[in-house]
């Protein structure tokens, strides 16, 4: 595997029609977007809810976990056309991966503390 | 069984990357390449952050499932809350899905690409997202 390479693909040769291939750059909204969507309202709502009093370390974590999960799924794109490849973007994937397993167990975690084990 | 799948699978069937695709491809899943690249040293560093993605989906559907019965007790289970956790149950699927198509390729079966990968990656963004905004709704 190279170190980092950058190579120009068109999407819209990526699956054997055009209907397709459209299809699948389509179904990143929801994927990439659904993530980026969830973090947008959980800031949002968390802005309301708690207005100026601080919000709690546990909706941090999960907003944070939201915010690296919609990272973790945008470099799946690059990835998935092979527009960048190497060891560089792997690994970059990796720690992006690691950081928002532990955010969103984290997050997790402390909200049920907080309500639900007891 | 497979014939039976065969005859469903084309109506739910989304992308079939390669003009001949296997229905399943595990016969081509290779822990030593990634996207069909050879990955050397990164080979368990890569598989332990696949696996590691799809189990924290895992823990963190468990522990929103007790959140949601802690701070609602009696109460029904606001539809903001299931949609949240439907979509990270869900989306523990596609992890899945993602480790056999990226070590499959450029073979990965039609079923881990459409019903372990894109329908339910799709689906569990799109619950997440929705879960959220209604969340957002509830208090405004």
């Amino acid at each position: 595997m190279p170190i980092l390479e950058f190579h120009i693909l068109n999407p819209l040769n990526f699956a054997p029609t055009l209907g397709l291939s459209l299809f699948v750059i389509l179904i990143h909204i929801p994927i990439v977007g659904g993530f980026g969507f969830a973090a947008f309202y959980i800031i949002k709502y968390l802005k309301k809810f708690y207005g100026e009093r601080p919000v709690p370390q546990e909706w941090r974590m999960f907003w944070l976990a939201l915010i690296w999960t919609t990272i973790h799924e945008f470099i799946e794109v690059p990835m998935l056309y092979q527009w960048v490849v190497g060891q560089v973007l792997l690994i970059v994937f990796f720690f992006v991966q690691l950081i928002a397993g532990i955010y969103l167990v984290w997050g997790a975690y402390l909200l049920a503390k907080k309500y639900g084990l007891k | 069984m497979f014939k039976k799948i065969s005859r469903i699978l084309p109506y739910l069937v989304v992308i079939p990357a390669d003009p001949n695709p296997p229905l399943i491809g595990i016969k081509y899943f290779n822990l030593d390449t990634f996207m069909g690249q050879t990955l050397g040293w990164l080979k368990w560093p890569t598989l332990f952050g696949l696996l590691f993605s799809a189990v924290v989906f895992i823990v963190a559907t468990f522990y929103i499932i007790r959140y949601t019965w802690g701070y609602f007790e009696k109460r029904k289970i606001s539809k903001s809350w299931r949609f949240i956790v439907y979509g990270l149950f869900i989306t523990v699927i596609a992890e899945m899905g993602e480790l056999f198509c990226f070590y499959e390729w450029p073979m990965p079966g039609l079923i881990e690409q459409n019903l372990l990968l894109v329908i339910p990656h799709a689906l569990g963004g799109a619950l997440i997202g929705f879960g959220a905004y209604f969340l957002y709704k509830e208090i405004t």
